[in-house]
């Protein structure tokens, strides 16, 4: 069965191989992975020209450089890369969902081509990171399969993205392009943020030192206590309570002599406190121009003022190249972090790692004093949370002649991820707990290339590049956790082995520990060809063929060829030639495709049978009369043996120009990207079991533009100077089909329709309240009232449009509307210096989004939210705050069976666009002083360099709620998620 | 030609690459057996077959699904501040909270079937791989799939009347189905579980003849309880039959297993203190326990949702302030009416309750705990854990004692009907019934299984029978005439399948 794409494959790549011989020759970027430092730091011609502005922008990717001197970003106070690109790149939109230091943070290049109905969609959409060539393990998602509650993701949930320094970094590439995206495969199908690190220099040793301090302060707070709720509560009782409702009064509102509900609402004092940040870098590089190296180690303290969070980072990043011989280069690079992370104490987030809830009639008290003794436990519990990351490669580079060489290299990425947790009896009604949670996820990759670049003829010039790669991936979990341990000093559940390997608690009782184990494999294999021309340097086409096998495909399916095609005209000889306005102006265009990896390996099996018995929050059941079983995946959804590649085409085309002298640079380009064949459980087959079957066919297109727009007024070199850099990304999907001809379906509360985007609300409308009862419709033909899915409204019920007409409100009366994900996202960053001082400052902007204020939902569903005993009856701390505005909302009737204030009305839509000044910073060079200057004993301080920033400063939001950033993957505002701190530091930068 | 030479070396060393890492990229995942590796030994048929156990019992305890279609409507239970619960318990069943969506739909019961038809289509293939695996152990696994596929329709025919009726797995080029008349549904019930009773033993791994030697290697203690018996089944067909109206085979099959209880060791329990205690009839697996599945704790099946005691255990039982759903104390003491009764009754002195951890407890409170199922963990008094064990139980002795008294009332056998209501009086200890008082027969058969299987998902099944027997509340008649006594069909059903039209009575 594979026989017809190997032999298709092996003849499209002799054509390349025999089109050499008609004179191709040119090139344009090196393949990454096979990025040479050596060259790089030697011969300096490959380093981009424009070096005053720290980023380099063109419309297919976009360069940030962190390595030219004054960078602002170089001295930021966020440890996250992605927290560094929010803001600064065209198309890049990051959400950060929560303050927390070291907590996930997802990233979107040019919107998303998967709806999100679930935490693990999310993880299907995120780009590609690449740190010197090494496409980096992301995380796997399947730890949600054992989960009771999806809110936090098992173990440490740490992002390890953390893992790098920006003292480390030299540039950041964000890659959109499908032409440039092809070479890294379908790993990058969501597209690629590539990382270089900082060479050592060939013209001098050097010793630099980035020191900085400052505290992250604590925001301000509107607390309210049982008396602010009671009289919340007490109009709705007015109005709709009856006598059997008032008996049914929490207990905690009821003594209002109660001082830990009724007293002082102060619990801010102890839960917010204003917390240290620090950081700390040094590094030191040198040698010879036949080999060199660079070291350096780093420190990062962030943390949050609220909860006591906080994140310690220390990185350690070394890299050595060497030319034993003139023709063989041997490079060298490793990079590894350690990650500690000190975590929220939520209640949710507990009671998901413990699965289980305890009472929860009575509330944490708003008062300091009682709230004391709660935060006095909590302090006898602990959670360790460590994560290691560790990636590095060995490169050989052989020169076998001027024009060809061989590049080979092994490359390696291992993150671990450990948690362990106890937590004691007295937090939840005398059972302790204890888990212990070690998981990694490693990648191992193989690489043979090699480089041919046709003897350079005057007008022409040809590339020619081919690889062979292997990668080998494994991401694997224990995890185990007790209940109920004999004592709060016994923290740790120590197992012995038994003679027949099994294990054995010392303490805990057998029945009642937990274990857990998971492996996800992928194997992956690439072959591609990639074949470069250019005519006088004006004219560039690239075309690149690639075929990949996975071995999470299914046999019959496995491999998957792709191709790519890219095009680049620089204008301005031809066209602008004499146009002094027109410096510089390239059209491009590209067309390319890239096939999209499926993340289980179960889908490689086909038909299946796997322990599929579980029922509603019991999703773990594994067998019957204490005997394994096996099952097809009903729940999960049927899986059939046709699933095939899904792909995404993408075309795009873009304009870079820079106009008069300099002045103005400006990249537009535009595209459009259709993610085809997709796979989705589409919800079917309910006689059969099944929730869903898995099948190819959903086809989502995203298009949009991005544009990137940089403003230096001033001369070069005056003594003023004023860059102004202005980048905006609009983007657009919209779901073209459905698999099996389906117009539309519904995945939980989301609804897919054909012609709509995937990222929409699906809704009632709301319009108002009927006072009375008189006031609902009545259907003339049957005398009978509007109803509600067959419960006839009446007073104190939503007005809800019925859209059909038919005297029924159902899902067919239901609108999409809003976008959870952004249409627009953008920055606006503005650098003055002048003399030695240097000032700053960065915007950042979303518009387009709709949040759905789930917390202020729930603050008026109090009556369905208490009245269970499940997660949404959980009060943190923090409920004991007065965000929003609840004069926006009718007083509906809150036991009215048909929930007025549920979510799927566009009740509690609001926009959710804002502006945000993230960052200011002001900076002094000591070195430029005159009076340094004249301190000869002092040159060989090359730069000493003070500076102090403030970050997230001020946000301007039409938003009644919190933070409009503070949002869920599906655009839930649930108020859960710290606040992003406004942050001030004070650092000093030596270099020697 | 060079560049030929060139090319073909080429393309033969990408073919070579290939086709070494073609078997490098064929993993087995850890999760999931593939087709492949599947249905070859006698490993994979009990896999197979405790699989559609675990099935059934997810699709009867998913949100405690078991009780909610058998228990709260109309019936004795009172919700104390959740509003779905009290939805259910008024009868509607189109309200628009969340659980409904779940109770609604009936995809659950349709994995057993399915399964079950798996099961029937593949296990020649295990006897044709495995010479362990006997023709006696295959009859006896089929028996059991049959049964537990039979089970599932008649769960689904009682809970929604008409479903679709789907008897091959159709694996992999699945068709929607529409609905299939109940009764044609019923009447195949019917056959399979006959079938399936004529080829399952009394006990396993005891030496039946129907069943020698251990079973899957393992010892009969093992097995008490946990698979469906001879007597399982025909408990099960007693209540198909019952279902049908068709009680004269109601009571061949009644009476079937009565006549052979002591075959499988069963037996009136004369202590009732038993039936409640925690360590008693609920808990772990016991041969009284006719049919249930079970949440064994040793095994690591206890767990925190799906039993009974979610709903009603509260505090002094369990850390939880409050039950969701109550028997009130005026119902309490209407029903269980008689000064003796060993199940629950005042101190005709005192006016106290005589025992206080049978059926009830904290019966002086606004709000009594019903406590008759209880079985915290293992099944001790520690109420600082809610973690359950106790066994679902469908059908236990005394409850086919009562079918029995009342399908010998229903076909005319009134004598007979008074000695078998009269056989759990006395274990009881209540007043016997006697043939011309002032109480009707069939009224105190119906008392009499409300007092005794209170709690345990017959109450509504229960009151439908009794109103087709009785005709006589047409409020009633006229839920049954328009099958208002069958649950909507969930919306998510209804999109996916076009061919499925809603309940006219919830339309």
């Amino acid at each position: 069965m594979l026989l017809p794409v190997r032999i298709s494959f092996t003849c499209l790549l002799s054509l390349c191989l025999q089109s050499t011989l008609y004179g191709w020759s040119g090139g344009s970027r090196t393949i990454p992975g096979i990025r040479d430092a050596v060259s790089a730091s030697i011969d300096t011609a490959d380093v981009p020209t424009v070096t005053e502005s720290p980023a380099i922008k063109t419309s297919s990717s976009i360069v940030i450089r962190l390595d030219s001197t004054n960078s602002r970003l170089n001295f930021l106070p966020f440890p996250a890369i992605q927290q560094l690109l929010k803001g600064n790149v065209a198309g890049l939109y990051v959400r950060e969902p929560s303050g927390e230091p070291g907590t996930a943070i997802d990233m979107l290049i040019r919107g998303s081509a998967v709806p999100f109905t679930n935490p693990k969609d999310v993880y299907e959409s995120q780009p590609l990171v690449v740190l010197d060539g090494i496409p980096l393990v992301s995380p796997h998602p399947f730890v949600y399969d054992i989960q009771k509650y999806n809110y936090v993701r098992l173990g440490t949930a740490t992002d390890i993205l953390n893992r790098i320094d920006v003292n480390d970094i030299a540039s950041v590439r964000v890659i959109k392009d499908a032409a440039d995206l092809s070479i890294y495969g379908p790993r990058a199908v969501n597209g690629v943020i590539e990382i270089n690190t900082r060479q050592a220099s060939l013209k001098r040793s050097s010793i630099s030192v980035n020191s900085w301090f400052g505290f992250a302060q604590k925001p301000h707070i509107n607390t309210m206590n049982a008396a602010t709720e009671n009289i919340f509560r007490g109009r709705f009782y007015d109005k709709y309570g009856s006598a059997a409702d008032f008996k049914k009064y929490p207990s905690y509102l009821r003594d209002s002599t109660n001082p830990a509900y009724y007293g002082p609402a102060n619990w801010t004092d102890l839960y917010y406190h204003n917390a240290a940040v620090r950081g700390i870098n040094a590094n030191i590089s040198g040698g010879y121009p036949r080999a060199n190296f660079r070291f350096s180690i780093g420190n990062v303290r962030n943390a949050n003022p609220a909860d006591n969070t906080r994140m310690d980072r220390y990185t350690a990043n070394f890299s050595i190249n060497m030319m034993p011989l003139k023709w063989l280069t041997m490079s060298t690079m490793l990079n590894g972090a350690m990650l500690e992370r000190k975590r929220n104490t939520y209640l949710r987030d507990r009671f998901t790692e413990m699965r289980y809830l305890p009472d929860l009639t009575n509330p944490l008290p708003p008062n300091k004093e009682n709230y004391s003794t709660y935060l006095a436990e909590v302090n006898k519990s602990y959670d360790n949370n460590k994560a290691n990351a560790f990636a590095g490669f060995f490169r050989l580079k052989a020169d076998v002649t001027k024009t060809f060489n061989i590049t080979s290299q092994v490359s390696f990425d291992y993150n671990e991820d450990m948690r362990d947790v106890f937590y004691p009896g007295t937090l939840l009604e005398t059972n302790n707990f204890a888990s212990n949670f070690a998981g990694y996820g490693q990648r191992v990759i193989f690489d043979n290339a090699i480089h041919f670049v046709a003897p350079s003829e005057k007008q022409h010039s040809l590339k020619f590049d081919a690889g062979y790669s292997l990668q080998f991936d494994q991401n694997k979990y224990n995890y185990i956790y007790a209940y109920k341990g004999p004592n709060d000093l016994i923290k740790i559940n120590q197992l012995t082995q038994n003679d027949d390997g099994s294990l054995t608690p010392k303490s805990f009782l057998y029945q009642l520990v937990y274990k857990y184990l998971d492996k996800e494999r992928q194997r992956l294999a690439s072959l591609y060809g990639r074949l470069s021309y250019s005519f006088m340097e004006q004219l560039e086409v690239s075309l690149l063929l690639r075929s990949d096998a996975s071995s999470n495909m299914q046999g019959a399916s496995r491999w998957f060829m792709s191709p790519t095609a890219g095009v680049k005209w620089e204008m301005k000889p031809a066209l602008f030639g004499s146009c002094p306005l027109i410096n510089h102006a390239t059209l491009s265009a590209g067309w390319g495709r890239i096939g999209r990896l499926l993340t289980y390996d179960r889908f490689a099996q086909g038909a299946q049978y796997t322990v599929d018995m579980g029922w509603t929050n019991e999703p773990v059941i594994s067998s019957y009369g204490g005997i394994s079983a096996l099952m097809r995946p009903y729940t999960y959804g049927y899986i059939g043996n046709s699933i095939s590649w899904p792909y995404s085409d993408q075309f795009n085309a873009g304009l870079d120009a820079v106009v008069a002298g300099g002045k103005i640079s400006l990249n537009i380009s535009g595209y459009s990207r259709t993610d085809k064949n997709m796979l989705i459980s589409v919800p079917a087959f309910s006689d059969y079991g099944y929730t869903g079957e898995f099948t190819n066919g959903m086809v989502v297109r995203n298009a949009g533009a991005d544009i990137t727009v940089t403003y230096r007024p001033l001369k070069p070199g005056s003594r003023l100077q004023w860059n102004s850099s202005f980048n905006a990304g609009f983007n657009r999907n919209k779901l073209l089909a459905l698999p099996g001809g389906l117009r539309q379906i519904t995945i939980g509360e989301r609804h897919l329709e054909i012609g709509k985007a995937i990222d929409q609300f699906w809704v009632l409308k709301n319009e108002g309240i009927y006072n009375d009862k008189n006031e609902v419709p009545v259907d003339p033909q049957t005398n009978q009232p509007l109803n509600y899915l067959g419960i006839p409204l009446t007073k104190g019920d939503p007005k809800w449009k019925d859209r059909n007409n038919d005297f029924t409100i159902d899902d067919k009366d239901k609108t999409l509307t809003g976008h959870y994900l952004p249409v627009f996202t953008g920055g606006w960053s503005n650098d003055f210096t002048y003399g030695n001082f240097s000032i700053g400052f960065s915007l950042y902007a979303v518009f387009g989004r709709t949040i759905l204020n789930k917390s202020m939902a729930d603050r008026f569903d109090f009556i369905n939210r208490e009245s269970t005993l499940d997660m949404n009856a959980v009060k943190e701390i923090t409920s004991w705050s007065r965000t929003g505005n609840y004069s926006k909302y009718p007083l509906y009737n809150p036991w009215s069976s048909v929930v007025p204030y549920r979510t799927d009305q566009d009740l509690f839509l609001e926009n959710g666009s804002f502006v945000k000044l993230r960052n200011v910073m002001l900076g002094y060079d000591l070195t430029g002083t005159g009076w340094w200057k004249r301190r000869k004993w002092l040159t060989g301080v090359r730069k000493l360099y003070v500076y102090g920033n403030v970050a997230n400063l001020l946000t301007i939001t039409r938003y009644s709620g919190r933070d409009p950033e503070l949002i869920n993957f599906n655009g839930y505002d649930t108020g859960y998620g710290l606040p992003i701190p406004r942050t001030y530091t004070l650092g000093l930068k030596v270099e020697l | 030609m060079k560049i030929c030479n060139k090319t073909l070396f080429a393309g033969l060393l990408i073919i070579s690459l290939q086709c070494a890492c073609t078997k490098e990229l064929n993993i087995d995942s850890t999760k999931a057996v593939g087709d492949k590796n599947f249905w070859t030994s006698y490993r994979d048929t009990r896999a197979a077959l405790m699989g559609t156990y675990g099935l059934l019992r997810a699709a009867l305890s998913d949100n405690g699904c078991f009780w909610m279609y058998g228990e709260l409507r109309n019936g004795d239970f009172v919700s104390v501040q959740r509003p779905d619960l009290d939805a259910i318990i008024q009868g509607k069943l189109n309200a628009a909270y969340p659980l409904f969506n779940a109770l609604t739909n009936w995809r659950r019961f349709y994995a057993v079937i399915n399964a079950s038809n798996i099961f029937l289509e593949r296990v020649g293939d295990v006897k044709k791989n495995d010479p362990k695996y006997s023709d006696q152990n295959m009859r006896v696994d089929i028996g059991q799939i049959r049964f537990l596929r039979a089970f599932a329709y008649f769960y689904l025919v009682t809970v929604w009347g008409d479903v679709p009726f789907v008897r091959q797995s159709h694996d992999g080029s699945f068709e929607n189905r529409p609905r299939e008349d109940k009764e044609k549904i019923l009447a195949f019930v019917e056959s399979e579980m006959l079938a399936a009773a004529a080829d399952l033993p009394y006990n396993y791994s005891a030496d039946d003849p129907q069943q020698l030697g251990d079973y899957y290697n393992e010892p009969g203690s093992r097995w008490v309880s946990v698979l469906a018996r001879k007597l399982s089944v025909y408990g099960v067909l007693a209540h198909v039959a019952a279902w049908r109206g068709d009680y004269r085979s109601a009571v061949t099959y009644s009476k079937f297993v009565l006549d052979n209880y002591n075959k499988s060791g069963m037996y009136f329990e004369p202590d009732t203190y038993w039936i409640s205690a925690a360590n008693g009839m609920f808990q772990g697996h016991k041969t009284n326990q006719l049919f249930g599945l079970n949440f064994e704790f040793d095994n690591q099946d206890a767990t925190f949702e799906g039993h009974i005691e979610d709903f009603t255990l509260a505090e002094p039982f369990v850390r939880k302030a409050l039950p969701d759903i109550f028997v009130p104390r005026d119902s309490i003491l209407s029903v269980f009416s008689a000064p003796s009764d060993l199940r629950f009754s005042l101190d005709t002195l005192t006016g106290k309750p005589n025992y206080t951890d049978r059926w009830f407890s904290n019966f002086n409170s606004d709000i009594p705990i019903f406590c008759k199922i209880k079985v915290i963990q293992k099944g001790g008094t520690d109420p600082s854990f809610r973690l359950y064990s106790s066994c679902l139980i469908y059908t236990r002795l005394e409850e086919i004692d009562l079918l029995y008294a009342e399908s010998l009332a229903v076909t005319g056998n009134t004598d007979g009907a008074i000695d078998a209501l009269n056989n759990i009086r006395r274990i009881r200890n209540v007043n016997s019934f006697k043939a011309g008082g002032n109480e009707d027969l069939i009224d105190a058969i119906f008392q009499e299984r409300r007092k005794e299987m209170m709690g345990e998902a017959h109450r509504w099944f229960d009151l439908v029978r009794y109103n087709k027997i009785k005709r006589n509340n047409s409020a009633f008649m006229k839920l049954i005439s328009e099958g208002g006594i069958y649950w909507p069909v969930s919306a998510d059903i209804l999109r996916q399948n076009p061919l499925i039209k809603q309940n006219p009575y919830w339309k």
